[in-house]
Formats: C-alpha cells, structure tokens, sequence
C-alpha cells in the first residue's frame, strides 16, 4: 500500500481503471465459460439421448425379429457422427446384441447395461437409454461419446485470455486519453507546488483551466499561496527585529560580564591588600607590642618595691591588656593566614581528634571540669591542622560558657546525611539570645561581655572560615540561659572519595 | 399403468428369455422354433396396420387363427396373455381347415396345412386377413408374410404385392430387417 501511495495520480487511475475493467472482465467472463461448459454438457447429453433415441427406434425391428446383423449395420451408420466412439444394444434381457467401434478396437462396455441416463467416464460421456416398442421395453442402447470436456475449458480459457489481453489493452488505451483530461490540471498544480517549495517563491500561481474540483482545489491552492506569501513576510519582518533584540542582548551580556569580571578582579586585589594589611598590620603591631609587655615587665620586675599600690594596679592593667592585645594579634594573624595556605586534606578520625583536644584543652584551662560526652564521629578528609582548629574553638568555647552553671555538660555528636556530616558541639552554659545568632561568626563580635566570658572574637569567625573553605556550613541554635549547639557540616564527597 | 406397463415388460423379458439363446445363432429345436415364431406372430401384428373396417368396433377383440402347429397356438396364446394390439385384446384361435377365416385378422398356416391357402385366399383377401406361412414358394401362392429358416436361424419375407391386395400396409422399420421383400405390382 505505501509503495502504491508512492505512485502518481496517472498510475493510480491507470491501475484502478485496469483492475476494475480486468474484474469485470473476469466475472463475465467466468460466468460465461461456467455458461459455456454446462452448457457443451447439455447440449452433448441431448444431443446423444436423441441419437439413442432414433437408433432406438430403428433398431427395435431388429432386436424383435432377432436380426443383430441389422442392428450393426444401424449402429455402423454412426461413423457419420464423428464424437461418437463406440455403442452397444442389449436385448432386454441383458445380453449385449449389437456393438460399434469408431477404431475398430473392441468396444468398452459392460456385459449388462445401465440403467437410464447418462455418466462422464474420463472425457467421454456415456448414456444408456431402454428401446421401448408399444409399451414394452424390448432392449437397451448404450452410445459412448467424446466429451472433451477440459480441452473445451482450455479452448474457452485461451479465448478468454486473449480477449482480457486486447481488452485490458484497449481499457489502458482509452483510459491513458481520457485521464489526461483529469490529471494534467492536477499535475500543473503539483508542478507549481514543486517550484514553490524549491524556489520559495510565493507569488506563482496555478493555471485554472478547469470547472470541477480539481478548479476548487487551484484555487484553494492559490488563496493558501496568497496567504502563505503574507504569513511569511510578516514572519520575516518578526525574525528580523527578534534577531536585532538577541543581538542588543548579546552585547548587553558581553558588557555586563566585563564589568562583572573588573569587578570581581577589583575586589580580589582590595582583598588580598586588605588581607596582607592586616597581615602586616597585625605584624608590624607585635614589635612595639612586645616592647610594651617587656619594658612594663622590667617596670614590674626592677622598681616594684618602689611603686606605690596605686601605680602597681595601673601597671598590672597595662601589663594585662598588653598580653590581650598580644592574643588579639595572634588571632588575627591566624585568621589571615588561613586565606593564604592551601589546604592539605587527608582522612581524619574526627572522634580521636575531639578527644585529644578536649582532654589538652580540659589540661590547660582552669575554667572547672565539665562532663565530657563524644559520640561515634564519622571520619572525614579534610585538613586535621585546621580540623583541630575548629574542635579548639569549638570545645573552648563550650567550656568557657558552661563554666558558671552548677553541672557543666559538653556532648560531641554527629548525624551522617545524604550529603554531609554534620557534627555539633552542645553545652549547658550561658548560651545566647537566638536574635543575634547571624552575628555569631563575624570577626570580633561578641555577645557577652569580656569581663563575664573572656575571648577576642575571632574564634567563631575562624571557625566559620574553615568549615566555609572545606565547602561547609555553620550555624548554632540556642536559648538564653539554656544552653547552646553550634553545628558545622563538611560534605560527605571529600570523605569517601 | 405403469404398474401394469412394468407387468408387461416382465411378460416381454420371459418370453425373450426363452428365445435369447437362439439369438446368438444356436441351433434350432423345435421347442424354441416354435416359441420364436410366436413371437413373430405378435411382433408382426404390431407393424402391420389394418384398414379402418377390418378392425370395426363390433367386436373389439385382435383375433389370430392357427392352422395346423398346434404348439405356436399354445405358445402364442400364453405369450400374449393380458396384451393388446392396436388397442384390442388378442384372441387365438386353432381353426381348422374348413373353417371359415371371416372373423380373423391374422392367419398363420403351418406348413402341414399348406394346401390350404389356395382355398383360403381369397377370403384372406377380402377381410384384409394377415396370412402367415412357413414353407418356401408360399408368397407365389397368396401368402403375405412367410417364415423362412437360413443359416440355421429364423427369417421372413414379405410380399407387398398381397399385403396391398388385402389393404394391408406393413411399417417399412419391419421392411427393414426382412429377409426378402417382393415389391408392390408395378414397381
């Protein structure tokens, strides 16, 4: 069917024409061949139950007056009938009484005879049929003749073959004429749609030559022509102004992206010098720092008897803000630090790393004894210099503020997430107003007061900056007086990877 | 009728089964002689047509006279028991020499009564009687119809010439399988 639906018009009308006229033709002529053929087999049945008759009629005088001699002289006179092959007449008792051979040959018929009527042996037809004399049956005569019955089909097939020939070839003839007149207004249409579409020019137009539907579809074909021609024009028109828009986009991208990457390269510039100011600020500070602490030390050391106690109290302030202004610039410098080193990542066991810092820090810190709880903390790869930052900060942070509650509690934890770790380190200290929880990790900003819980500020800060440079967060939860948990997560990826 | 054209047919077939042996050229016996001849007898009646006064509707009876052979009699009037001719049922009759041949329609004379027929024919004549005979020369002498006996088998001739002087007119089909025809006068 798709190779059919391939073919033109012309050969469809062709091939429609010449299967409808080949149908018929076939119908017709297979009813007329069946007309034909029953009609050859009637026609020899009569025509044989006739000559049986008259032989019949002509031989009762012999079978009734015992003469069989006669009898084949009348059976020898159907050799005028050439169909006929060969007969037989019984008396009627049932012997044979007379017989005929068209070749000579002894003649092929049984030794009683049939009933009346009639037989096809092979392409002969055979009939028998009673002589009646008065009302009497007086004998029997058999008459076998050629009935030839599939060289009469092949003769009527050959006919009918060369008839469907010459008319098949005269209906392609006629049909090849007349069909110009239908489908040469439609192949013009077909041709100017071709060009259209390989030329894309609407302003062709299809000749109407005719009246009927195929004028109906030129003109259909010219109004969509029409339409398509201003479609187009239009979509040209919309094209041409989208493309100068993308362009006015593109160029607005470009610009914008510029500005972007100046800024941006700017801001690393003021950053690292503000960066590498603080360095050397906070370097440069150390030197008459150390002078300070030295020289108030030596004061201290070599005219203290000579001091009066008001003089020592002021000396002691000096001496302890030196040495927390000395604090100070050793945070900061750490804190600066960390933008400059590259990270040095390798796996490590976060639960031994708690530990070993809350037991140096517990050591070292005269802040009370809190209750120490760690759970199983998952491994993770990461820089254990800075990690063991982040437990400082952290662990002393929680020390420092549970230290005025009666039983000072700290919990270590973790929960293992799709993602990430998240680890968190829980007191039941001072803890803070949920309020300022965004100031938490900015540098120096502190929610207590120094003299209630001592510190620079920058813990928190540095604290944020590393977790931020290993791709994590930090955030804290808390309630005034009620405790606080500072959670920070490290992605899971660095850790399994 | 059929049922009764069935009985008929047997009747033929009986009587033909007697006969048929003799049909395939055996010799002839007396016994079957005469049954044949009977046959004949009966055979001949149907092909041979009488003029409208010779069968008047007094006596609407096929009447045939034996004279002599008292065994075709017998044959004959078995054989055509319950069958008709020219719509009449057949009558047999043995006569006797002297007796008269006015009521019959068909006489066969056997050959020991031969010289009867000069004396009967004439009368034969004028009741348009079928004379049957069984000797050689009987045609010469008024015989219409004679049996002969050739080649061991039984054949008949036919004389036109005394079937038209008795009004008689014999079908040409039983023409056809006679032995001899002797022509009409004249021919």
């Amino acid at each position: 069917m798709s190779l059919f639906g391939q073919r033109s018009v012309r050969a469809k009308v062709l091939f429609v024409v010449l299967v409808t006229a080949a149908s018929a033709l076939l119908i017709s002529g297979a009813s007329m061949v069946y007309y034909e053929l029953r009609d050859f087999r009637q026609t020899g049945i009569n025509e044989l139950s006739a000559q049986a008759a008259v032989i019949g009629l002509a031989a009762a005088p012999a079978l009734q007056f015992l003469d069989p001699e006669a009898a084949n002289e009348y059976l020898a006179s159907l050799a005028a009938n050439e169909s006929i092959s060969s007969a037989a007449i019984y008396t009627a008792n049932g012997t044979m009484f007379a017989s005929y051979s068209a070749t000579g040959q002894p003649v092929n018929f049984p030794e009683l005879p049939d009933v009346d009527g009639h037989y096809v042996d092979g392409n002969e037809l055979v009939l028998f049929k009673r002589i009646v004399a008065g009302d009497e049956i007086i004998g029997t005569v058999g008459l076998r003749a050629t009935h030839d019955l599939a060289g009469r089909l092949v003769d009527y097939l050959g006919i009918l073959g060369g008839v469907m020939l010459l008319s098949l070839l005269a209906a392609a003839l006629i049909s090849g004429w007349l069909q110009r007149t239908i489908t040469q207004p439609i192949s013009r249409v077909t041709a100017v749609a071709r060009r259209v579409m390989e030329q894309r020019d609407y302003s062709l137009r299809a000749p109407k030559s005719t009246g009927d539907e195929v004028g109906l579809l030129v003109d259909a074909f010219n109004g969509m022509l029409d339409e398509l021609g201003r479609r187009a024009e239009r979509l040209e028109h919309s094209v041409r102004e989208q493309e100068r828009a993308e362009d006015s986009l593109r160029t607005l991208n470009a610009e914008l992206e510029d500005r972007v990457e100046a800024r941006t390269s700017q801001l690393e510039a003021a950053n690292r010098e503000l960066e590498s100011f603080s360095y050397s600020v906070s370097h440069d500070l150390r030197a008459p720092l150390r002078a300070i602490t030295g020289f108030s030390n030596l004061l201290w050391e070599d005219h203290k008897e000579r001091l009066d106690e008001e003089a020592r109290r002021k000396l002691g302030i000096i001496r302890g803000q030196a040495d927390r202004m000395g604090l100070l610039i050793d945070d900061l410098l750490r804190f600066s630090r960390l933008g400059r080193k590259a990270l040095d990542p390798s796996l490590v066991d976060m639960t031994g790393l708690a530990q070993s810092t809350f037991e140096r820090l517990e050591r070292d810190g005269a802040n009370g004894r809190p209750e120490f709880r760690v759970g199983k903390l998952p491994p993770v790869t990461a820089d254990r210099n800075l990690m063991e930052q982040v437990w400082v900060n952290l662990l002393s942070n929680a020390i420092k503020f549970s230290s005025k509650t009666e039983n000072p509690l700290v919990e270590v934890g973790a929960i293992v997430e799709e993602q990430e770790n998240v680890y968190y380190v829980r007191d039941n200290g001072a803890g803070f107003d949920p309020r300022y929880r965004n100031k938490l990790f900015g540098v120096f900003q502190r929610l207590h007061d120094e003299t209630e819980f001592p510190g620079t500020g920058v813990g928190l800060a540095l604290v944020h900056r590393i977790v931020a440079r290993h791709g994590g967060r930090v955030w804290a939860d808390s309630r005034l007086g009620d405790g606080a948990t500072f959670h920070f997560s490290l992605p899971r990826e660095t850790a399994d990877e | 009728m059929p049922e009764l054209a069935r009985l008929r047919a047997a009747g033929t077939c009986a009587a033909l089964l007697i006969c048929g042996p003799i049909a395939t050229a055996q010799p002839v016996e007396s016994a079957p002689e005469h049954s044949i001849k009977a046959a004949y007898l009966y055979n001949f009646a149907t092909y041979v047509d009488w003029p409208p006064e010779a069968l008047g509707d007094a006596d609407p009876v096929f009447v045939v006279g034996v004279l002599g052979a008292a065994r075709v009699a017998g044959y004959m009037a078995a054989m055509t028991a319950g069958r008709e001719v020219h719509g009449r049922p057949i009558e047999v009759r043995q006569v006797a020499s002297g007796d008269s041949v006015d009521s019959l329609h068909m006489l066969f004379i056997a050959a020991d009564s031969a010289g009867a027929l000069p004396r009967l024919r004439d009368a034969a004549r004028e009741h348009s009687v079928l004379v049957v005979t069984e000797w050689e020369g009987a045609l010469d002498s008024g015989s219409i119809i004679n049996f002969r006996l050739i080649d061991q088998r039984i054949r008949f001739e036919v004389s036109l010439a005394a079937a038209d002087r008795c009004g008689l007119s014999i079908s040409s089909r039983m023409l056809s399988v006679a032995q001899r025809v002797l022509p009409r006068s004249g021919e």
